[in-house]
């Protein structure tokens, strides 16, 4: 085998393994990149439903019977509309 | 002796060249047999290893929120988590940890201690709220089961009922029936690769993923408040006036944007969704009506304000039969004075000077006995027979709200009709959507003229004289001007009365339009003047004391409506 032979049969192997590394990596970075938006998929909707349950909460604090009943306990009552007035700009 | 190198290179390189040959042979088999796996059947073993690495997960869509005018939440989802174990997988090591597991659930756990490892599957905890399984699924050994249920809540419970239904899996009813297909959404298709090594799992991205579509959110016209307040009225004097059912509509009569709809009582004894009166139950109206007797009088030229009618006898005689004033006044009235009396024999003289036709086609153009178009499911139109079926009689009770049925908000609309200056509008529940964050308004309704604003204005002046001296005094609202009429009706397929008061505030310039029914209440409350117009000045109080600009108006621009001594609004 001479060693032209030999180069070519070097450079050619050396091309296989650099195409196999370079599918390693892109295979990995890849997966990575999967697995990331596996988790912020997850957190997203992990997100979503405490946003659900904080917005239903919230709506049930501040739902007007709610409201009326701390009001009244604490003996509050709406203003008769006897006491508004309308005032006109300058 | 020593072997000859020539013949030993030969035999070596021989030997190489069989060992060349064979490792070739070999590997040509080998290439064919690739060839046949990633060539010939590759389609098949590209199937199998989807099917063993693959796996398709439903991405569940969100249902649509549905929200009142101001934003406040009136349906929502709620994702509960449920805790299982199945026990012969746990291996007999790994039984404290899930007991340890199981009692940190705290009040959720539904399982008792200490656990009992015999059977099958275990429920531990079950609706347990997200936030709490989040943390919880940290430290969740991997014996336990997690599932998630995502359901329909209601934070105000039975208060916006009538008007929002319910939906669950198997039936919806009302709006979440109605909105359905706005409501819903679309799940989506995920595909995950798995490993069998490490455990992880990722999205396939050559799949073909579908993301979940999440449905729009519902901005509705009903304000909360007065919702609340409306439903509170209503459930009170039904129940204390032991009627079979009462319903309270309030409506903007500028824009027919229905801003309560209450309905009691809210379920059935069997714990169903029961009718929303103000839609589904069409009843005798009674002298409600007499306010649409008035308007067709005048806008056909029929009548003046100024002519006066004989109610000196407390009743009239038509083809035999006998209506009688309840309320009778022995003298003669000006049509202010009949329709603030509510006097039958008025009335009925005063459809005597209408023909058939006309009367029928004011009554039409009012919207009775057509459906009012809006978005609540099985609506009832109500009865406004022909004119060619019409009876000798029939003039005279359609005068007085007999012979004749309507829905509550078919009523409010007619009212509101006499409150904006004359134009018929759709009721309107729903008036945007919600999708992205965006807000998408529906087209305004469409409306119709059916008087003129003098007729108008002069109806509402002879409902403001019902509430200032004539039958509806109990409808009075302390601050603002009341037009409005009372109704009590027969019923003309079951036994008892029927108690009404349709009205208006301010009168001047109306910016809130209340209709109040009550089905047969006992019997010293089947007067409307007894049971639905005081019920209607208390909601109209308390309404005007939420906003005190439906009394006041609107602040100019630059000025402020300011409660005296206290603070600005």
């Amino acid at each position: 085998m001479t060693i032209h032979a030999r180069r070519l049969l070097l450079i050619a192997a050396a091309g296989i393994m650099s195409v196999f590394v370079a599918q390693l990596i892109s295979r990995n970075f890849y997966l990575a990149a999967s697995v990331d938006y596996a988790h912020v998929t997850a957190a997203t909707d992990s997100l979503s439903r405490t946003r659900q349950a904080l917005v239903s909460r919230i709506a049930v604090l501040e739902s007007p019977p709610r409201l009326r009943e701390a009001g009244e306990a604490l003996g509050l009552q709406p203003m008769p509309v006897e006491s508004f007035m309308l005032m006109e700009a300058p | 002796m020593m072997a000859d190198p020539v013949t030993s290179m030969d035999r070596i390189s021989a030997r190489i060249g069989f060992f060349v040959g064979v490792t070739g042979v070999l590997l040509l088999l080998s290439a064919a047999k690739l060839a046949g796996i990633q060539i010939r059947h590759h389609e098949e073993y590209a199937a199998r290893a989807d099917e063993q690495q693959t796996i398709q997960v439903r991405v569940e869509a969100q249902r649509g929120e549905i929200l009142d005018r101001n934003g406040f939440l009136l349906a929502g989802n709620l994702t509960r988590a449920c805790f299982s174990v199945y026990w012969p997988n746990v291996p007999p090591e790994e039984a404290a940890g899930v007991e340890a597991f199981a009692a940190g659930l705290g009040e959720y756990l539904t399982a008792s201690l200490p656990l009992c490892p015999t059977g099958c599957n275990q429920v531990l905890a079950a609706a347990v709220p997200w936030e709490y399984a989040a943390e919880a699924m940290d430290s969740m050994p991997r014996y336990v089961d997690c599932s998630f249920v995502t359901s329909r809540v209601y934070p105000m419970d039975s208060l916006a009922a009538p008007v929002v239904g319910t939906h669950s899996e198997n039936a919806s009813q009302g709006l979440e029936y109605q909105m359905e297909d706005i409501l819903e959404g679309t799940d989506g298709l995920s595909y995950y690769q798995a490993s069998a090594w490490s455990g992880y799992s990722a999205v396939d991205n050559e799949a073909d993923n579908t993301p979940p579509v999440n449905g729009r959110d519902l901005l509705l016209t009903i304000d909360s408040r007065y919702q609340e307040i409306a439903q509170r009225e209503l459930q009170a004097a039904v129940e204390y006036s032991g009627s079979s059912w009462g319903a309270a509509v309030l409506v903007d009569p500028a824009t027919g944007d229905i801003l309560a709809m209450a309905s009691y009582p809210v379920y059935n004894e069997d714990g169903t969704l029961a009718r929303n009166h103000c839609v589904q139950s069409a009843t005798e109206p009674g002298s409600v009506f007499k306010a649409i007797t008035l308007a067709a009088a005048l806008e056909g030229g029929y009548a003046t304000m100024a002519d006066s009618f004989d109610c000196t006898s407390s009743f009239v005689e038509i083809y035999g039969h006998r209506i009688n004033d309840s309320h009778p006044v022995n003298s003669m009235l000006d049509l202010t004075g009949v329709i603030a009396h509510s006097s039958n024999v008025g009335t009925v003289a005063l459809a005597q000077r209408i023909p058939d036709e006309a009367f029928h086609s004011v009554c039409e153009a009012f919207g009775f006995g057509q459906e009012t178009r809006i978005e609540f499911p099985s609506e009832q139109r109500g009865l406004l027979r022909d004119p060619s079926l019409w009876s000798g009689l029939s003039r005279a009770n359609l005068a007085i709200g007999q012979e004749v049925s309507a829905t509550p908000l078919q009523l409010a609309m007619a009212y509101s009709a006499i409150a904006n200056g004359g134009l018929l509008l759709r009721p309107r529940l729903v008036c945007a959507t919600l999708e992205d964050g965006v807000f998408r308004e529906l087209a305004d309704s469409p409306s119709r003229r059916v008087i003129s604003p003098e007729t108008a204005s002069a109806v509402r002046d002879a409902l403001t004289s019902v509430v200032e001296w004539g039958t509806g005094g109990s409808a009075a609202v302390p601050g603002v001007t009341v037009a409005g009429k009372t109704g009590t009706a027969e019923r003309l397929n079951e036994d008892g009365y029927l108690s009404a008061f349709a009205g208006m505030v301010p009168a001047g310039e109306p910016r809130l339009v209340a209709v109040v029914v009550f089905d047969q209440p006992d019997r010293e409350y089947r007067w409307g003047s007894a049971l639905a117009a005081p019920v209607f000045g208390r909601i109209v109080s308390a309404v005007i004391s939420t906003s005190p600009e439906i009394a006041l108006g609107e602040p100019f621009p630059g000025g402020s409506l300011v409660a005296r001594g206290g603070d600005s609004r």
